[in-house]
């Protein structure tokens, strides 16, 4: 200072109450702010969030519809093994229970399995004998029967018997049937 | 940064306080950039910082943050000495006890500390920021005349007289003087004789004998008037080269008439004639300071001196006396808002 | 009466006004909206989380019963998986034959999701029986195997010569069914 003893005092323009005024406000200021913030944040998060779970649920449907197509599949190999062994069994019994429809006294020579029909070859000692013990039973299992004879040396008849059935499938489960009828 | 911005949204205040014996002024100026805007000026009857003083100033301080409060100086020992090199001061007085401050790089003002910060305690409801010394205000005043030939100039205030003799911007004398002191201290003979004459007749007539008193005072005080105009004329034909004719002019064209003597202004002057006198002397006795004769006084009356001083300048010492009136107020005023960069 | 405020409470007035309104506008315009969003995108999220475990459940359940069946019916997952070889067919039920030769070149045809391996089979058998036995342990092989007509029985001597084609059934190759 030029001529003063003592230097003037500080002034401010921020008076107590200005500076009060300013704290007051600025915390009010930085908490909605920091509100505003936080709900922004918030914001973003919940769209990520939102994405993920998105991308979760179409991967489960992809992964679910995947093992519905396996579990399909697993489905129509059983069935058709189940089919395939039933099959067998079937093929099983028909056969068995072919050979015991053939009587003792008459011996086969072929017997040809064919999905409609059945072709056997044999020899009987007599006509009789063929036509009640092989040829009734035959008939009445299958729709078309021939039979025809050539004499043998020893005055047996070899025979060809052929039987059909009308059906495209072969149900040989009627001669199943046959045969649990005839016993019984 | 914003503190540019922020300063220029308000006005400027000075609160300018002249502390006397018995009263206080207060003068108030508003500012804006560049001009004063508004004043104000009132007169307490106390010497502290009262109700009313305050209600008065906070009028005006509490339309902005920056104001100013300055006062002048209050402290008896106070005073200058003519050289602002720091070794050289103890030479004429022991400043280790002052805060001193140097003007113009030319000689050095001073003010006791103590009775500073007990100023500055006084005031600690209100607060300062400017004390001013009585010199600043006497060397600004008188700035046209300092810079030319030898001269006395006084500063006269209700309590004190501060002296100070300058040649062609030099000080070489200054000292600061308390009519209070004076009173108390000094025995003065001419007093003593008054009183005594005074007691004498009391007994019988005193209110008559006052008048008359003054009734003489007065008829004398006229004889005087002529006398001092044929004593102006000598000098003026006399003593060509060292009469101020300015000033001279200058004091016949103020209208305002000095006051006729009162019974206290006239001792109270014949007082300040004194101290007056003996701080001359000691000046042309003491050998520290280069002694000329001094011829012309320059007296800046802040409190109203009668023609009584003048004439006993004149009559007693030979001194060639004139008197400017200085509002000291608004003299401070302008000194506070030469140290915020105004332009006076 | 003229009220007269100091400037300086004008300039407060002034800033708390201000900054009154920038509170203000800052809570509705901004804050009000975005809290609004947050709470919408919360019960979207509840909800959308919710349905998510809902689908995981519902997918473990699928997994569970996926393992399960896939547990279950090991064997003929297995079976339905193994490429067929003739040499090894031949030598695993040779035992049942007085002898065996199976057909080396397979005929592959392709039944709906399957490739079917048709092979003949040429073998004597002294009795019916082990002919039964054998169709027994069909069953139980390591492929999926049908026994298929034309069977012929043919007497020679003390053997009968048996002639029949099989059905080895396997997963089609380009399928992708990884299990």
């Amino acid at each position: 200072m030029k001529f003063s003893y003592i230097k003037p005092r500080k002034k401010s323009v921020f008076t107590p109450e200005f500076k009060l005024l300013f704290t007051f406000f600025s915390i009010t200021i930085f908490m909605l702010v920091s509100t505003y913030l936080f709900l922004l944040f918030k914001d973003y998060r919940f769209d990520a969030d939102k994405k993920e779970i998105m991308q979760n649920r179409s991967d489960l449907n992809i992964s679910i519809n995947q093992m519905k197509e396996q579990i399909q599949f697993i489905d129509i190999q059983t069935l058709l093994s189940e089919k395939i062994y039933t099959q067998n069994s079937v093929l099983k019994e028909s056969i068995t229970n072919l050979f015991d429809l053939v009587p003792d006294r008459i011996t086969l020579s072929k017997a040809s399995l064919l999905e409609n029909g059945l072709i056997l070859y044999g020899i009987t000692p007599n006509k009789d004998v063929y036509n009640f013990m092989l040829q009734a039973p035959l008939r009445s299992i299958f729709h078309k029967t021939y039979s025809s004879f050539y004499p043998a040396e020893n005055g047996w008849f070899r025979f060809v018997s052929t039987n059909y059935i009308q059906d495209e499938s072969l149900n040989l489960n009627e001669v199943n049937e046959e045969e649990i009828e005839d016993e019984d | 940064m914003f503190d540019k911005f922020f300063e220029s949204l308000y006005n400027k205040v000075f609160v300018n306080v002249i502390v006397d014996r018995l009263k206080t002024t207060v003068y108030i100026e508003v500012c804006n950039k560049r001009n004063v805007v508004e004043s104000a000026e009132e007169v307490f009857k106390t010497t502290f910082y009262n109700a009313e003083m305050k209600a008065f100033i906070s009028q005006y301080t509490a339309e902005t943050p920056f104001n100013y409060i300055t006062f002048l100086d209050t402290s008896v020992d106070q005073g200058a000495v003519p050289t602002c090199v720091k070794n050289k001061t103890p030479l004429y007085r022991d400043l280790s006890a002052s805060i001193t401050k140097c003007y113009d790089d030319k000689w050095t003002f001073y003010s006791s500390q103590e009775e500073l910060y007990a100023l500055e305690r006084k005031y600690d409801k209100l607060g300062i920021d400017f004390i001013f010394s009585p010199f600043t205000i006497l060397a600004s005043f008188f700035k046209d005349k300092t810079s030319k030939a030898l001269a006395m100039y006084i500063l006269v205030q209700d309590g004190f007289i501060s002296l100070s003799i300058f040649n062609e911007s030099e000080l070489l004398y200054a000292e600061h003087l308390d009519l209070k002191s004076s009173i108390e201290n000094e025995e003065m003979l001419i007093y003593d004789d008054i009183d005594e004459d005074l007691d004498l007749d009391l007994g019988e007539d005193g209110i008559e004998l006052d008048d008359i008193s003054a009734i003489e005072e007065i008829d004398s005080f006229e004889d005087f008037g002529d006398i001092e105009d044929l004593d102006s004329i000598e000098d003026a034909e006399d003593f060509l080269e060292s009469t101020d004719v300015e000033e001279k002019l200058h004091e016949n064209l103020e209208e305002e008439e000095l006051p006729l003597h009162e019974e206290e202004g006239f001792n109270e002057d014949y007082q300040r004639f004194l101290l007056i006198q003996s701080s001359i002397n000691e000046y042309y006795k003491d050998l520290k300071y280069d002694s000329e004769f001094i011829q012309n006084v320059y007296i800046a009356d802040g409190v109203g001196v009668s023609q009584d001083l003048k004439r006993y300048l004149e009559e007693e010492m030979f001194l060639d006396v004139y008197v400017r009136q200085i509002d000291l107020a608004s003299s401070v005023g302008d000194l506070a808002r030469v140290e915020l960069g105004y332009e006076v | 009466m003229k009220i007269s405020i100091s400037r300086q409470n004008i300039y407060l007035l002034i800033v708390s006004i201000f900054l009154l309104i920038f509170v203000l506008l800052f809570s509705f315009l901004v804050l009000i909206p975005e809290g609004k969003e947050y709470r919408e995108k919360r019960a979207t999220l509840i909800k959308e989380q919710r349905s998510l475990r809902e689908y995981q459940n519902f997918h473990d359940e699928t997994l569970e019963f996926l393992k399960e069946l896939q547990s279950e019916n090991r064997a003929i997952i297995t079976a339905f998986d193994k490429s067929f070889n003739s040499v090894k067919f031949e030598k695993q039920y040779k035992s049942y034959f007085s002898s065996l030769s199976v057909s080396k070149i397979p005929q592959i045809t392709k039944e709906d999701e399957f490739s079917v391996y048709e092979v003949n089979t040429t073998s004597q058998i002294s009795s019916p029986k082990s002919f039964y036995e054998f169709l027994d342990a069909i069953n139980k092989s390591d492929w999926i195997v049908g026994v298929n007509f034309p069977i012929e029985f043919i007497r020679e001597g003390e053997l009968i010569k048996s002639s029949f084609s099989i059905k080895v059934y396997s997963n089609a190759k380009d399928s992708n069914k990884s299990l």
